[in-house]
């Protein structure tokens, strides 16, 4: 246990209390990090609904990916000191479902992840991205609060 | 972390799987376990509902209680390998808010508890103990997956 473990990041301050806690499990341990950060952007489906133009689709998705690349540099300088192995991964999609997907494709061992993202209301209502990837994850997931 | 671990059994494969979990992060920590079953008691409310008399609902009561002992027993025997400390105790009343002031009162410093008990449908329908105790408690959860069935 905590060979390999996973842990998404969306710049939250739950999410960077998950990154500290795998690392300091991951230290205890001798385990390797995958720190993965899941790019939300808008659908065509959404794009279709709002009357939009392509090119605010396309503005909007590279104004998101700009932002995951600085959640992820925050993230490599938390993660300084650490001696172990980490990787830095970005994904566009659907959170819950891409840590989902990265979890098996890196076959990592566990997935240290925050209570509460950045979601809000919204995660409110339909449950939160913690509570399906405990659901559906084939590992143990430790729930950071 | 893993100083303090609670774990809830209710005697599903599922939460034996979360305590040999707890045991081995306890044994890796150095950590004491606080092993914990709630018994679920029918309450007066169901009891009107269901037209049953009182007599019915203490000796269905003292059954499941019995029945909690047994689980424990069960867990005792589980744990008869770890050096560590580790304690026993059965609550009567609702899984997940049990499990939560459990937690609180006992200061623990995580929960590790299995992905679906035996609530089986009804879980599926209104969603498990472990996402209630995990939205709610106080201390980092952990969340043992079912073994796969193949």
């Amino acid at each position: 246990m905590f060979k390999k473990i996973m842990v998404p990041v969306d710049g939250s301050v739950t999410s960077w209390k998950a990154l500290e806690k795998a690392k300091a499990l991951a230290e205890l341990c001798h385990g390797d990090l995958v720190v993965a950060h899941v790019v939300l952007t808008y659908s065509n489906a959404e794009l279709y609904v709002q009357e939009a133009g392509g090119d605010i689709l396309d503005v909007e998705r590279t104004t998101m990916k700009k932002l995951g690349t600085h959640v992820l540099d925050t993230a490599k300088s938390k993660m300084e000191g650490f001696s172990g192995k980490v990787e830095y991964v970005m994904e566009v999609g659907q959170p819950a479902s891409q840590i989902l997907n990265l979890a098996e494709k890196h076959e990592v061992t566990d997935i240290v992840i925050g209570c509460r993202g950045l979601g809000g209301i919204e995660e409110f209502l339909l449950g939160s991205v913690s509570s399906k990837v405990a659901q559906h994850a084939k590992v143990p997931v430790l729930i950071v609060k | 972390m893993f100083k303090k671990i609670l774990v809830p059994v209710d005697g599903s494969s599922n939460s034996w799987k979360a305590l040999d979990t707890a045991k081995g992060l306890a044994s890796k920590f150095g950590g004491e376990l606080i092993v914990l079953h709630v018994v679920q008691t029918y309450s007066s409310a169901n009891l009107y509902l269901s037209g049953g008399s009182d007599i019915s609902l203490t000796s269905e009561n003292r059954q499941l209680s019995h029945i909690g002992s047994r689980v424990l027993e069960t867990a005792r025997d589980r744990m008869s390998d770890f050096h560590g400390r580790v304690r026993f105790i059965m609550e009567v009343g609702h899984a997940s808010d049990k499990v939560v002031d459990v937690a609180r009162e006992e200061e623990v410093d995580s929960i590790v508890i299995g992905s679906r008990g035996l609530r089986g449908v009804k879980e599926f329908l209104l969603g498990s103990v472990s996402s209630e105790v995990s939205q709610h408690s106080p201390v980092p959860v952990l969340i043992v997956k079912e073994p796969d069935p193949g």
